[in-house]
């Protein structure tokens, strides 16, 4: 009996070690066990209260959100702090930016990562990066680089690693200075590397020419640009001409498009002078829409040395104040679209393509991407005079891209960040080389400015201006760039000079939001394919008009109640479409139309009309698009945007002869979506917005204990208060910068701790969703919480 | 002189040897398993083997486990990061439950031994 019950006991303990030594489950517990699993090293190590440094003395200290106030005896004192912070606080998400634009990704996260590292090998980004750092490294800018790096690898030196590291077991990639460059190409590419010519041919290619030009008009009709008074604004059809030769199948130019932003990034700017405010001094609200992430992808932040005093948000991995303010002014950027990007077709043989008279070879380089738990794979580089040339499923399209070239913005930002007025402000701007940008600024002084960053290239085929949507013929050097040099640095003098690119001193007021800058009749050159949609714009122009006309100035209160609107044009245009169209509807639809009659448009989480129209617009979209898109092969990445959806006549071509499906009227089409709309509400359960119009900000790894927090938040992909819950964009930082005296405001989406443990990881969140902020002040009082002391035998 | 098995069996008979043995035992095993998981289960098998019985051993094994488990959170709550791990959803169950199984596990040990002669 005894032995038998040892027996039994025996072969249990064994059993149970032994699954677990030989099992999966050694993974797990050699990384989450307690007190020896490397995951719980993140929870439990702090940053050291005094590290040595040698670049001199710094301090840091944070305030009740874990937003930092770094303070450098030097420059360099300061950018190595500055790194040293970064790097204890986003080291993962720094890590996976870099890895992404390297083309590395795939060594960390396995399968899912090799198209991703493909494309980015291809367009080989770092080779552009290393192009700029050549050209900055022997400035000011380079040694702020170059110690932001060293203070990044002390932190890593020091154990504050991201628990994301023992996730998937990987160690993070040594930060150098091409990497803060790398995070400035990411950011670049996102706001300006766009697929649309490709994703336009391809349409052309698959409805027809004459479709696509109604569905993808270069210009929309409107009268809200940035600079006003402007002229002719009518609508301008595209006119894509998709031969074989200069088009791409839907399948490449989707492929190409996943390696775009989400649909829906752009932001929001305004400045008043001080003519209409109620100080007498210029007010300046900033909300760049941009993708939510968790960590966010702004870090908050407030940097002083000597002759510096500057606070706002920097991308983690960049030692500067992006968008902020200091003690001169504030400034504050959004997308303005212009056209950086071209696409050209070759005649070739594989190896060798022709260039005008000229036969000339590919510059060619195979590489491998390592795939973590999987096979390698080998991905072949090939580059023209254009720059990369992209190639998959047996295409390949020639790419020039501006943000290939070495440029000054990283300097341009360092500037802004010490500059002492507008003069300096300005000088810095126009070495804001890429991407193109609405930059406003305001200063204490009284000073309002707007000006279009951005080198602007001029297209040229045999030295005579050329139109630009389509795919160049580039063995026939159609759309050549004058002064153009991809991983090089460019000849400025031939690119759009500055005193030329839109730019308005002194407004008494202004508003961006993406929408068309300027009437094209008044620029001399190309500028941009095409621009977002005005409903933001025209709104913010509206309340700022209305407000302007009236006895009371604009103050504090009143700028953030702009930023804070929910009131959705699109509504305001389609609604009544939708009340007149009523006798088509069953009693179900008629009756929620009929709760539409009485709404304000206002997209407010505990409206049901907003939760209906929100609901109504997918649903137009699907029954007016998915037939004839689906027997197209075409995705819903080629759908038209809203402005045009809303803005089809009834006698479109959509309803009368649609290139699939059957003809239906726009009513009928009307009453048919209010019934999906309808059916698709019932079947969520949603009762009011809030319901649905939740934050839906995901962790890269997309785990539970990782991702944010679901708040309701009012808003849409339309109001200035925006958030488009599809894709995971919206207002990703919001400033209110006042010069009476006061403090600024801002949040973030999150919170500025990138470790999931920290109190700090999300806790401005809800803030953001019910539209508060955040006071923007440094902490200048107190103990310090790291100290960086000079060490011995170093620079300072 | 006594055989080590007797001195143990005296251990495990004496309420007060018991418990400072006990006590050395958690304190090992607490040390072992910050140097790898199966250090609990190491810890659970000396914290077993204080005890008279196989079914009080795999008890105090399992209070092993316990008070690993307690002196695991209470790191965070140190540093702050309390909440944080206990949002960390199936990662923190591995976490708790390691030793408390673990704990359980070792202390089967005592089943092997020979039985005492309180048994």
């Amino acid at each position: 009996m005894d032995r038998s019950r040892r027996a039994v006991l025996a072969a249990v303990l064994s059993g149970g070690v032994g699954a677990a030594l030989l099992s999966p489950a050694k993974g797990y517990l050699d990384r989450f066990a307690p007190l020896s699993g490397d995951y719980w090293d993140a929870a439990t190590t702090t940053t050291p209260e005094t590290v040595s440094s040698a670049y001199g003395s710094a301090s840091v200290r944070y305030d009740d959100a874990h937003v930092p106030t770094i303070e450098g005896d030097s420059e360099a004192a300061l950018a190595y702090a500055v790194g040293y912070v970064h790097g204890t606080d986003r080291r993962f998400q720094m890590d996976l930016f870099v890895r992404r634009m390297r083309g590395e990704l795939a060594a960390a996260v396995g399968e899912q990562g090799v198209e991703s590292d493909r494309f980015h090998r291809q367009m080989d980004f770092t080779a552009a990066a290393e192009a700029n750092w050549d050209a900055l490294e022997d400035t000011e800018t380079g040694a702020s680089l170059s110690a932001f790096a060293d203070g990044v690898g002390d932190a890593t030196a020091d154990g504050s690693v991201a628990p994301e590291f023992q996730l998937l077991d990987y160690e993070p990639r040594e930060w150098s200075p091409v990497d803060t460059l790398l995070i400035q190409k990411q950011i670049g590419w996102g706001l300006t590397g766009s697929f649309r010519t490709l994703r336009n041919a391809a349409a052309a290619d698959a409805l027809g020419a004459d479709a696509a030009a109604e569905l993808y008009p270069d210009r929309l009709d409107h009268d809200s640009p940035i600079l006003r008074p402007s002229v002719s604004f009518d609508s301008l059809a595209s006119d894509v001409t998709a031969t074989p030769e200069r088009t791409v199948d839907a399948e490449f130019a989707r492929w190409a498009s996943t390696f775009e932003s989400p649909d829906g990034v752009g932001s929001n700017s305004w400045v008043v002078s001080g003519t209409h405010t109620e100080s007498g001094k210029p007010l300046l609200a900033n909300d760049p829409h941009l993708s939510l992430l968790a960590p966010p992808l702004w870090y908050r932040q407030h940097l002083r040395a000597p002759d510096l005093q500057v606070g706002g948000v920097a991308f983690p991995g960049v030692p500067f104040v992006v968008i902020g303010e200091n003690d001169a002014g504030a400034w504050g950027f959004t997308n303005a679209g212009g056209d950086s990007i071209d696409f050209y077709r070759y005649d070739t043989d594989g190896e060798t393509y022709r260039y005008g008279d000229e036969t000339r070879e590919f510059d060619v380089e195979t590489q491998t991407i390592a795939v973590s738990g999987g096979e390698d794979r080998e991905v072949t580089v090939r580059k023209s005079v254009h720059g990369p040339v992209l190639e998959r499923f047996g295409q390949r399209v020639g790419v020039a891209w501006v943000g290939l070239q070495a440029n000054r913005t990283a300097a341009a930002i360092r500037e802004l960040n010490y500059s002492d007025g507008r003069d300096e402000a300005m000088a810095a701007l126009r070495a804001f080389d890429h991407p193109t940008q609405n930059a406003v600024y305001a200063d204490r002084e009284g000073n309002t400015q707007y000006y279009m960053t951005g080198l602007v290239p001029r297209r040229v085929t045999d030295s005579e201006s050329v139109p630009v949507n389509q795919i160049f013929d580039g063995s026939e050097t159609e759309g050549e760039w004058p002064g153009y040099e991809p991983y090089g640095v460019p000849d400025r003098s031939e690119f759009v000079p500055s005193e030329a690119k839109p730019q308005s001193r002194d407004p008494d007021y202004l508003a961006t939001a993406n929408q068309r800058i300027v009437a094209d009749e008044e620029l001399d050159y190309y500028l941009a394919e095409a621009y977002s949609a005005p409903w933001r714009g025209k709104r913010i122009y509206d309340l700022l008009d209305e407000r302007a006309a009236s006895d009371d100035p604009m103050d504090f209160a009143f700028v953030r109640r702009v930023q804070r609107d929910v009131r959705d044009e699109r509504a305001a245009l389609f609604v009544p479409v939708i009340l007149d169209v009523r006798g088509e509807m069953d009693g179900r639809a008629r009756a929620a139309a009929d709760e539409l009659a009485d709404w304000d448009y206002r997209m407010d989480r505990d409206s049901r009309a907003a939760l209906v129209f929100a609901f109504f617009v997918d649903a137009y979209r699907s029954q007016v698009f998915d037939a004839a898109f689906e027997a197209a092969g075409l995705d819903d990445r080629f759908y038209p945007n809203d402005w045009v959806l809303l803005h089809l006549p009834p006698d479109s071509r959509w309803f009368e002869d649609p290139p699939s499906g059957d003809a239906r009227s726009r009513a009928a089409t009307i009453a048919a979506a209010m019934t999906d709309a309808l059916d698709a509400v019932d079947e969520a359960g949603h009762e009011v917005y809030g319901d649905y119009n939740r934050t839906a900000i995901d962790h890269p790894f997309d785990q539970s204990f990782l991702n944010y927090p679901r708040y309701p938040t009012d808003g849409s992909p339309a109001t200035v208060r925006n958030v488009r819950k599809a894709s995971a964009v919206g207002s990703s930082y919001r400033l209110l910068a006042r010069f009476d005296g006061e403090t600024s405001e801002s949040v973030i989406p999150g919170g500025n701790a990138g470790s999931p443990f920290s109190d700090h990881y999300d806790d401005q969140l809800r803030d953001w969703a019910d539209g508060e902020y955040r006071p923007q002040t440094p902490t200048t009082d107190g103990d310090p919480d790291v100290e960086f002391v000079p060490e011995e035998g170093g620079d300072a | 002189m006594r055989s080590p098995l007797a001195t143990l069996w005296a251990v495990q008979r004496s309420a007060r040897q018991r418990r400072a043995a006990t006590v050395g035992a958690v304190l090992v095993g607490l040390g072992l398993g910050s140097v790898h998981w199966l250090g609990f289960v190491v810890g659970g098998a000396l914290v077993g083997v204080c005890w008279p019985s196989l079914r009080s051993a795999i008890a105090a094994g399992f209070g092993f486990g316990v008070v690993a488990v307690a002196v695991f959170l209470a790191r965070f709550a140190l540093v702050g990061t309390l909440d944080g791990a206990l949002g960390m959803g199936p990662l923190i169950a591995i976490a708790v439950v390691t030793p408390l199984v673990a704990g359980s596990l070792g202390a089967a040990v005592r089943g092997l031994l020979p039985a005492g002669e309180s048994e």
